[in-house]
């Protein structure tokens, strides 16, 4: 029995290292009763199903697939957690090789999620290796695995990163697509009714599915019902349009919150706080918060070819 | 099918909807209570005009109007006074559904096809505990409703912020608002289910808490379904407030027609006491 998170990298050059390396780990939880799931290529799958044999019962996922929204993975991962321990698990083996996609901003997302992981499962009787294929990742990728992941994982063993950061220090705001073209403009009043109007509106001319344009009137209102109850007046909104993104900027005076993850962890909706950036990081393709000494502007962005 | 929502024509009130309209000008109200019965009687209701005067001084100002006075000359048209009709002014929520229950069969054993009221019920919501108990009689009647041939147009005067909020809270137990409508409507339907209508976001999640305590669908039954086609927009608020309600009676409700933004909230969300019906 593990109380805590373990969340370890493994740095692996060749299929041979990999299969050493995880065969082990996860045999061990398999014999330990434990919630088994490995998320990896599915090559690397391949490779793991045939050395563990058909009768061996285990969950497995595609990384292209899994890692699609930070967010939403977090959101994956709590619930298999979730149903795993109430179906009696005694704890969880999880091997997950994020999927770091191909721009700069898809990597920095990435690498700041690895950091979130630590917080947002800091707690549960789960061991998570990350494996990282030094060949085939860029070298900062690789170099950054030991500042997200506080151990390294050697074949059954695991030791102390030297490089690791604090994750509150890792999970700053990175840049969000501005320019283009202003939409339209509002400043928040005492109804929200107005600003679901300018977002399905704004949402329509861009040309958002109505799928897409719903979702975008959950997250502004959620933002802009955050901005009306803890920021400091006057709440403005803005909605940009670029080549490939809708952009809605909802600013205020205020500080902003104050918990670095805002947003990043799943609350309980018997609680009620926090609900709304949660929700808000789970329905715009990306979302991000930066604060100032000339207050907070939160925006979040839905790609225009998006569903 | 029962009319909900927002209405400008009392043509379309049938002859088991449930009204409110917080009115400004009482001889707007009167004049547009007449119109609905007067529509009522020509379709073979009964009418009864339930004022807040006595009924002779409330009699000679309805005479004023030549149709009223031909009606309340015919029998089919008459008026009550809110003192006589509910008892005192702090009527029982259950015996006054009673009432009406056994006023409506009497008109229908004298030939008429139901019953239709309008009335000023100001006078029952002057101070919260009124104001609460009467919310509580205003859901009950809603429900009687549902199954019988009996009509009404509440009327609440609303001229003051104070009053205005509890005019909010009457108006949102009702199926049909008739001038400004409340953000949100919980009603009772046909076969026990019950409807949610609106617009429920940070603002409005406290009207949907009380409402739901006051109308307490839960009380007979431990699965609610809950009709929520009528819902405009939802946000995690409004999903709070189901969720608190449901727990704290040990209940579930089974939402069917959920918008598509609805159902994916609550997908999200994954509440274990929030279930979406498959249609």
């Amino acid at each position: 029995m593990r109380p805590e998170l373990h969340h370890d990298a493994l740095f692996y050059g060749s299929a041979g290292d990999f299969v050493d390396s995880l065969l082990p780990f996860v045999r061990d939880g398999l014999e330990r009763d434990e919630h088994v799931m490995v998320v990896t290529s599915p090559n690397n799958l391949g490779i793991i199903g045939d050395a563990l044999g058909t009768d061996t019962e285990y969950a497995t996922a595609h990384s292209a697939e899994w890692y699609s929204k930070p967010a939403q993975t977090i959101d994956r991962y709590r619930r298999v957690m979730e149903h795993a321990l109430s179906s009696g698990k005694p704890g969880l083996r999880i091997v997950g090789e994020v999927d770091f996609g191909t721009t700069d901003i898809e990597h920095a997302e990435w690498k700041r999620y690895e950091s979130v992981l630590n917080v947002a499962f800091g707690g549960q009787p789960a061991w998570v290796v990350c494996p990282y294929n030094t060949r085939n990742l860029a070298p900062e990728l690789v170099e950054s695995a030991s500042r997200s992941h506080p151990s390294a994982f050697h074949g059954k063993e695991h030791s102390k990163s030297h490089h690791f950061v604090e994750p509150a220090n890792m999970v700053g705001p990175l840049p969000l697509p501005t320019g283009g073209q202003l939409l339209g403009e509002l400043e928040v009043g005492e109804s929200l009714q107005p600003v679901r109007e300018f977002v399905t509106r704004t949402s329509q001319q861009a040309g958002l599915s109505k799928p897409s344009t719903e979702d975008m009137c959950l997250v502004v209102n959620e933002i802009a019902t955050n901005g009306m109850r803890h920021g400091l007046p006057p709440v403005k909104l803005q909605a940009w349009l670029d080549d490939e993104n809708l952009v809605y900027d909802v600013s205020d005076f205020g500080p902003g919150p104050q918990n670095p993850f805002a947003g990043f962890i799943p609350p309980k909706v018997s609680e009620g706080d926090g609900m709304g950036l949660w929700l808000s990081r789970l329905l715009a393709d990306r979302l991000e918060i930066t604060s100032g000494d000339e207050g907070t502007s939160i925006r979040a962005s839905m790609s225009t070819s998006s569903g | 099918m029962r009319s909900t929502g927002l209405t400008t024509d009392l043509r379309q009130l049938g002859e088991s909807d449930h009204c409110c309209w917080a009115f400004k000008d009482e001889d707007e109200f009167s004049s547009r209570a007449i119109s609905f019965l007067r529509i009522g009687i020509e379709r073979g209701l009964q009418g009864v005009y339930v004022s807040d005067n006595p009924t002779e001084i409330a009699e000679a100002h309805l005479r004023r109007d030549e149709a009223a006075s031909r009606l309340l000359d015919q029998g089919a048209l008459s008026v009550w006074s809110v003192t006589d009709t509910y008892a005192n002014g702090t009527p029982e929520p259950d015996d006054q559904v009673d009432f009406y229950a056994r006023a409506t069969a009497k008109s229908l054993s004298v030939g008429y096809s139901g019953l239709r009221i309008a009335a000023d019920a100001t006078a029952l919501i002057t101070t919260p505990e009124r104001a609460a108990a009467f919310a509580r009689y205003e859901h009950l009647v809603d429900r009687f409703m549902t199954t019988s041939p009996f009509s009404a147009m509440c009327g609440y005067r609303s001229d003051s912020e104070a009053n205005e909020e509890a005019v909010t809270q009457i108006a949102a137990l009702h199926p049909v608002a008739i001038g400004a409508a409340p953000p949100l409507r919980l009603y009772a339907m046909e076969e026990g289910a019950f409807g949610l209508e609106g617009e429920i976001d940070f603002w409005s999640a406290g009207l949907l808490e009380s409402t739901l305590r006051r109308a307490d669908p839960a009380e007979q039954q431990k699965q609610v379904v809950l009709d929520l086609s009528g819902i405009e927009f939802m946000d995690h608020h409004g999903v709070k407030a189901l969720v608190d309600y449901a727990d704290s009676r040990g209940a579930q409700f089974l939402m069917t027609k959920p918008p598509s933004h609805v159902s994916r909230l609550i997908d999200i969300l994954g509440v274990r006491n929030l279930t979406v019906a498959v249609s």
